[in-house]
């Protein structure tokens, strides 16, 4: 086969730099489990498109030992960039960022079952002129949907190295690993070439963007298709602009074919795809006609109007229910030693401030949190399970006919349910979306969905409210699926709200893919779940514990006259001031001075209301035995012997931390993400007041029925 | 340990908490994010992305 007319020499090798291999596909092609296959680098592996969000780098060796860095690019169907993070795939790899080195090589990975689709990329990334690999993923799902992938016939097409695999399996890494290990590898020598009456543009850009913009002839040909064929309308930081001169130059060939009334540009694209379906026509062999897969007769099920919603309710059950009775144990055995362990200290130390500080602060405040370990495990378990089958692609379609209904994009189904495990991550993964203003209601919203920082709250509320002695499972369950549901439908409202008031849109479109689904990969889950451990007991052993020891000295300080008992020095510390000041805003929601304490504590982050707590019923409690802190909220009452935490309060204060925007870091984050404090202010108050004035109709309404 | 050491002990082991909670709060206004806490980029990959950062 005879080499296209703009293929010469290959790029300069290079030397004995660390090679850099781009690893680009579409997404969901499971590029992510390659990349942690490849690096050895644990992330996030999931089975909906659009996981990967940002950049992210890793080091793998060659079979001779040598590194090779790897650059994990975000998912991307074509070059023509829709949004933020497509953006940057396109920019590495054009080398128009200044800030990362352009790709040396370029891993490129395809899902085997849906060949003719991913190919397109495939097609633009061959005319970078760069060194390519290609990787055929799903080899064994193609196979059981009935697809003979001849692997040597595209090999010889395309002329590059072609190598199956199946990722998940690590089936076909060592042969990748022996393809990347060579320092010869051939150039692309696909077939397609410019339509004859678009050339001259072709040429005329490219030649430009040699000129002017300094780039190689074989990536400004490619640049020169890419600008030719998209309006490059999404451009991000970091993004080198086009000099004038191209950009004049472009501007007229539009203009021209525009004033000709020939739509050139979809010419381009057309040429492209019939290339593309030739070539897949002769890679890929249909074994007769295939029946419906078994991923799609239980899609036929779990996608379905009804039955969907209902598998979906069943499996949040089931994640409840799990979370309460499974941590059960786990959680009786640390509260009960995070309690000897503050006796033993007691019992072995004279009585003064450090004896206190380490007793009511440092134990009774972080040991308040560590105590939720096994349910947050819990939980993190079950979305990883989730993921990993592919499920969790499923409760995003059927969730999108709802989002729809609110004018939120289908994309933003993902930040949405990141959100459940962190706002933050799921903030920045809004960076998917488009559309500016369906991002930003999507930033506005991501926040109601409760994160796992407020499960110890939930847990500990209903805990207060529920003792384990009187009640059902059931009602425990049904509360704490109402809180979620909560959230979910106030996000889902404010985005409402939003898109037709302060940022009118147009209705958004969404193309889904479902991926089939899988065995889970436990290896994935069990590191996930470690991970978020880390993360939680790393933030129970510094932000907490720095918090707890400060809230001691506040509710310690200053010390009140002898004599006086552990309520009345609480009552005149630097904490019951704040506290006592606080008293009258939060006094319609049925709360008192102390759990204004918390309330204010927990700006830091929400679960600093548990320890609050901790610390501030532990400095309460003259006794010699630490009591937990469930039986110590039971025990509180009011100056008049009124109980405080009611379950009417308990209920409200719930209420409350579902909307209230108790995080500085997630102000933080949406403040970097909008470029200023405007939304981040706004933010912070429509939920603060929000969640006021929810809590005061559910305390009042319940007052007055007599609760 | 009598009580008037404790009592330094403790006030101590205060002013050490709250200069490194505002140590750290003054370094996330530089470097804003979750820095890590919320399972955003490792500080292994970002070594791995400075490494490859265009000289």
């Amino acid at each position: 086969m005879a080499l296209p007319s703009h293929i010469a020499a290959a790029p300069a090798s290079t030397g004995s730099r660390t090679p850099i291999y781009a690893l680009v596909g579409n997404p969901n092609c499971g590029k992510s489990t390659l990349f942690n296959a490849l690096t050895g680098l644990k992330q996030k592996v999931g089975n909906y498109p659009g996981v990967t969000v940002e950049k992210k780098v890793g080091t793998t060796y060659s079979q001779h030992g040598q590194p090779i860095t790897v650059i994990d690019l975000p998912g991307t169907y074509s070059l023509a960039a829709r949004s933020p993070d497509e953006a940057v795939t396109r920019d590495v790899l054009l080398g128009r960022r200044s800030d990362t080195a352009q790709p040396d090589r370029i891993l490129c990975i395809v899902d085997a079952t849906n060949l003719e689709r991913n190919l397109y990329l495939v097609h633009q990334i061959l005319d970078l002129g760069r060194p390519v690999i290609l990787v055929m993923n799903m080899m064994d799902l193609a196979a059981q949907a009935g697809l003979n992938v001849r692997v040597a016939r595209l090999e010889k097409e395309l002329g590059i190295p072609v190598i199956a695999c199946e990722a998940v399996n690590g089936k076909g890494l060592v042969e990748l690993r022996v393809a990347m290990s060579r320092s010869d590898l051939p150039l692309a020598r696909h077939a397609w070439d410019v339509p004859a009456p678009i050339a001259p543009a072709v040429s005329e850009l490219a030649a430009s963007l040699v000129e002017h913009d300094r780039k190689q002839p074989l990536i400004a040909r490619a640049e020169a298709l890419l600008l030719l064929t998209d309006q490059d309308s999404v451009r991000v930081a970091g993004s080198t602009p086009l000099s004038p001169r191209t950009t004049e130059i472009l501007h007229h060939w539009q203009k021209r074919w525009a004033a000709e009334g020939t739509d050139w540009a979809g010419t381009l694209v057309n040429s492209r795809y019939e290339a593309i379906g030739q070539l897949a026509s002769d890679v890929v062999l249909r074994a007769g006609t295939v029946g419906p897969t078994s991923s799609d007769k239980i899609d036929a099920v779990v996608t379905h109007p009804v039955w969907g919603w209902l598998v979906l309710g069943c499996v949040m059950t089931l994640l409840f229910v799990s979370i309460f009775t499974l941590a059960q144990a786990p959680m009786d055995w640390i509260g009960t030693h995070t309690a000897l362990l503050a006796d033993w200290v007691k019992s072995h130390m004279m009585a003064g401030d450090l004896r206190d500080l380490l007793t009511d602060g440092v134990i009774g405040g972080v040991g308040s949190v560590v105590t939720f370990l096994p349910q947050i495990l819990i939980l993190f378990f079950f979305i990883g399970l989730l993921e990993s089958t592919g499920y969790m692609a499923r409760a995003a379609f059927i969730m999108d006919r709802l989002m729809g209904r609110v004018g939120l994009n289908g994309k933003s189904f993902i930040p949405l349910l990141s959100s459940y495990a962190c706002a933050i991550p799921g903030i920045m993964a809004t960076r998917t979306i488009e559309d500016p203003k369906d991002r930003l209601v999507t930033i506005l919203v991501a926040p109601l969905m409760s994160c796992s920082a407020r499960l110890p709250v939930y847990l500990l509320m209903i805990a207060a409210l529920l003792p384990n002695d009187r009640v059902s499972l059931g009602a425990k369950v049904g509360i704490m699926l109402l809180m979620y549901t909560l959230g979910t439908v106030g996000a889902f409202g404010f985005a409402w709200l939003f898109k037709r008031t302060l940022l009118k849109g147009a209705p958004p479109l969404m193309i889904m893919e479902l991926p089939p689904y899988r065995l889970p990969g436990l290896k994935d889950v069990a590191l996930q779940m470690l991970e978020r451990a880390g993360i939680f007991l790393r933030r129970a052993g510094t932000v907490i514990l720095g918090i707890s020891i400060i809230l001691w000295f506040l509710a310690a300080y200053p010390k009140a006259p002898a004599g006086a008992t552990p309520t009345q020095q609480l009552a005149q510390s630097f904490a019951g001031r704040a506290g006592h000041a606080l008293e009258p805003v939060i006094k319609p929601l049925g709360f008192d001075w102390q759990i204004g304490i918390g309330l204010i504590s927990s700006f830091a982050a929400r679960e600093v209301f548990v320890s609050t707590m901790g610390v501030v019923f532990n400095a309460e409690s003259s006794e010699e035995n630490t009591a937990p802190l469930r039986d110590a909220l039971k025990a509180a009452r009011w100056p008049d012997g009124r109980v405080l935490f009611t379950p009417l309060v308990c209920l409200s204060l719930m209420v409350f931390y579902v909307f209230a925007m108790q995080c500085m870091s997630t102000i933080a984050v949406v403040k970097r993400e909008t470029n200023g404090w405007k939304w981040p202010v706004f933010q912070t108050l429509y939920m603060t007041g929000t969640a006021w004035v929810l809590s005061f109709i559910v305390y009042q309404t319940g007052h007055a029925l007599g609760f | 340990m009598s009580p008037q050491f404790q009592t330094l002990a403790a006030l101590v082991l205060v002013a050490l908490a709250t200069a490194w909670l505002v140590r750290r709060s003054l370094a996330k206004r530089k470097n804003p994010g979750c820095g890590g806490d919320c399972g955003c980029a490792s500080s292994e990959v970002k070594a791995a992305a400075a490494k490859i950062a265009r000289p």
